[in-house]
């Protein structure tokens, strides 16, 4: 209880202020944006007779089919979606959570339903990826923060998707996260962060050399 | 008197009765000890030793007993003598005794003789002796104490144990008569006799003792003897008295023998009838024409070659008798000897004479071992191809022909007649990240149309295609990737700078 109230409290605060202890950040990165408000969420009637009912049928096929079919309607039903992103059947969820990044990416749904998404481990990992997908293709402090948390102190599919993802955030957040990044363990990591900086970098390339990129870095802020 | 003091000897009695049966006896002693030089009695208590001698000085001890004795006032010693060593008959057995005293380590001089009153001892033992296993004194005789001087010999001997002697006998010990003795007779005390049995008996009769008489019997049999003698099968005769005879069932034909036909004795050949010969060898013969000379019909045969022949040569047919010929090979497939080993293709050394060696020569790419010919491994060349690390310098022209049975590179899994993707992705890479990984790895990004035959190939990836990249983009910055398990619509797209997985497809090897 002790280390979730220190999650908690990270939520509320901003980034830039002390962190967390470490141990305290032993499960879950927790999400930096509001807990998702899904009542406040327009709910709409679908326009496809019985698609509600088949999102409800036992054979996973039926599912799919209908949460693709639901994907297609230009006024989808988020919460069609938000239910259908923790179907049991991975095909399903994956559907339904890339139908909520579109919506997100148009502004009909908060961050915070992805953030949600992306960091509950009890989630199949592919669903994960394509919430934090979702999440990062939106430029938004929230999602800027989520992401440089993830790279830091993520599993190995967070720390990897994060940094990638972090070259459409905020610069200010961003690269410094992405620096770190570069003295991660994981080689991938390392590959994608470097990737990452040189889309940010526009044509300069100091490879692992996190000191040489931190400084042009600190040049370029001034 | 060497020692000062003279004893008295006033009493010697035997302590014990006459009557009594009790052996030990004891002996009362009595006496007065006085100083010889001053004539005071000597009186206090005083060692005193009593010791039985067979002589007046010297001789053997027979007997001792010391202790101490309290002299009363008037210098009197009252002991008995056989208080702790028994004075018994076998002390006093008859011989003369004398006592010696010693006072106080001073022996007395002199001893003491032993008169009649202590052999009262032995009269006690004789009185137990009035008769001698039985007999009296009358019936017994005296020892016999006379002897005979030589030529004599003892005729009588008396009463008193005296003998009477006469004059010996003329010769020296000969027998001077011989008596017929149980079951016997003749005999005589003079010349020449006849000692002889009793009497004659019947043919096969012997004397037997009956107990009381020697007389004529039968030579008995005793039990266990053999009373008859019985024909067994294949015997005939016997009998029960008298000498029998035993003897064959019948006689048969010469060479025959009698044989057992499984229910009776019949005579029959004397044939060998084990299974490895057929008869015994009577006879050994040779003759010319076998080459061999000697033979017998009967004893040790010994047989040789027709002939002795020259050095080398051997026993030859000539077609009608055997005779010493050259060893000469006239096989039909040669012709004579080997004159000369000559190498031919392929092969080095021979000879002419002697022990001759041929050998294989090696040649480029091959090597001759000890043991056979091997290609040479190190050897290279653009027209052989090592089956790992080596590399054709040339085409491979296959004649039309296909390589079958291709194989996927380790973490590969055939998916079709030549197609290999790897069995499981990789998480967290972008679109370029996994062009990369994969041309590094050898392989490239699976192609939708790749994706695709891997969807209807039937074959289950150990992790599943959803979300791989696809090598294809439908805009610059996006590109297509797996969002279906299904082939009927299987790509969806999204940024090239997204996280997704990465699958890399090969061809067959």
């Amino acid at each position: 209880m002790k280390a979730l109230a220190a999650l908690l409290l990270l939520v509320a605060c901003d980034s830039r202020e002390a962190p967390a202890p470490p141990q305290a950040r032993a499960a879950r990165i927790a999400p930096t944006a509001s807990r998702a408000t899904t009542p406040a969420l327009p709910s709409r009637t679908s326009t496809v007779p019985g698609l509600e009912q088949d999102l409800k049928d036992v054979d996973p096929k039926v599912r799919r089919a209908a949460v693709r079919e639901a994907a297609r309607e230009a006024d989808a039903d988020p919460q069609v979606f938000l239910a259908a992103s923790r179907d049991h059947d991975r095909e399903v969820a994956i559907v339904a959570t890339e139908a909520l990044a579109k919506l997100h990416a148009r502004g009909e749904l908060p961050a915070s339903e992805l953030i949600a998404r992306a960091t509950d481990r009890s989630l199949d990992e592919r669903v994960r990826v394509s919430a934090i997908n979702g999440l990062g293709l939106v430029a938004s402090a929230d999602a800027a923060r989520t992401l440089a948390e993830l790279v830091h102190r993520g599993d190995t599919l967070e720390k990897r998707s994060a940094a990638i993802l972090l070259v459409h955030q905020d610069p200010e957040v961003a690269v410094p996260a992405l620096i770190d990044a570069l003295a991660d363990a994981d080689e991938v990591v390392r590959a994608n962060a470097l990737e990452a900086l040189r889309g940010r970098a526009r044509g300069r390339d100091f490879g692992s050399d996190a000191g040489a990129w931190r400084a042009w870095w600190q040049s370029r802020s001034r | 008197m060497k020692n000062g003091f003279l004893i008295a000897c006033l009493a010697f009695a035997i302590a014990s009765g006459a009557a009594s049966a009790s052996v030990p006896s004891k002996v009362s002693f009595t006496a007065r000890l006085v100083n010889e030089e001053t004539g005071d009695v000597l009186t206090g208590a005083h060692r005193l030793k009593f010791e039985l001698f067979d002589a007046a000085t010297g001789g053997a001890s027979v007997w001792f007993e010391g202790r101490q004795f309290e002299i009363d006032e008037d210098g009197l010693l009252f002991a008995e003598l056989g208080e702790t060593k028994a004075l018994d008959s076998t002390i006093f057995d008859g011989k003369a005794l004398w006592l010696e005293v010693t006072l106080d380590d001073k022996v007395m001089d002199p001893r003491i003789a032993l008169d009649s009153v202590p052999y009262a001892i032995r009269a006690h033992a004789a009185t137990e002796a009035e008769t001698v296993g039985g007999k009296s004194a009358t019936d017994l005789q005296s020892r016999v104490t006379g002897t005979c001087t030589t030529g004599n010999f003892l005729t009588a001997v008396n009463a008193d144990g005296t003998v009477t002697c006469g004059a010996g006998a003329t010769g020296t010990g000969d027998i001077t008569e011989v008596l017929p003795g149980s079951g016997l007779q003749g005999g005589g005390a003079s010349g020449s006799v006849t000692l002889g049995l009793l009497q004659s008996c019947a043919m096969n009769q012997v004397l037997k003792w009956t107990g009381t008489a020697w007389t004529c019997q039968a030579d008995a049999v005793g039990t266990g003897d053999i009373t008859g003698v019985l024909a067994g099968p294949g015997l005939m005769g016997g009998g029960t008295t008298g000498d029998v005879t035993v003897s064959l069932l019948t006689t048969c034909g010469m060479g025959q023998v009698l044989k057992w036909s499984g229910s009776t004795w019949v005579c029959a050949n004397d044939i060998d009838t084990d299974t490895n010969s057929g008869g015994d060898i009577t006879s050994v013969t040779t003759s010319a024409a076998s080459g061999l000379v000697g033979g017998v019909a009967s004893g040790d045969a010994a047989i040789s070659l027709l002939t002795n022949c020259a050095v080398n040569q051997i026993l030859k047919w000539n077609g009608a008798a055997w005779g010493c010929a050259a060893d000469v090979d006239t096989d039909t497939n040669s012709g004579g000897d080997i004159t000369d080993v000559v190498a031919g293709a392929g092969l080095s050394g021979g000879g002419a004479n002697g022990a001759v060696t041929l050998d294989v020569g090696g040649g480029t790419g091959v090597v001759v071992n000890a043991n056979g010919i091997a290609l040479d491994t190190t050897f290279t060349d653009g027209r052989y191809v090592n089956a790992t690390g080596d590399t054709l310098s040339g085409s491979l022209d296959m004649g039309n022909n296909r390589i079958t049975n291709r194989g996927c590179p380790v973490g590969y899994v055939k998916v079709g007649p030549a197609l290999c993707t790897e069995d499981s992705d990789a998480l967290g890479f972008t679109f370029t990240g996994c062009a990369n990984r994969c041309r590094g790895a050898g392989a490239h990004m699976c192609t939708s149309g790749e994706f695709r035959a891997i969807l209807t190939s039937g074959v289950t990836l150990s992790v599943t295609t959803l979300q791989d990249w696809m090598d294809a983009q439908d805009a610059d910055d996006s590109a297509l990737y797996v969002n279906s398990t299904t082939a009927e619509n299987p790509d969806g797209a999204r940024a090239t700078t997204t996280s997704s997985y990465c699958r890399c497809c090969t061809d067959l090897e």
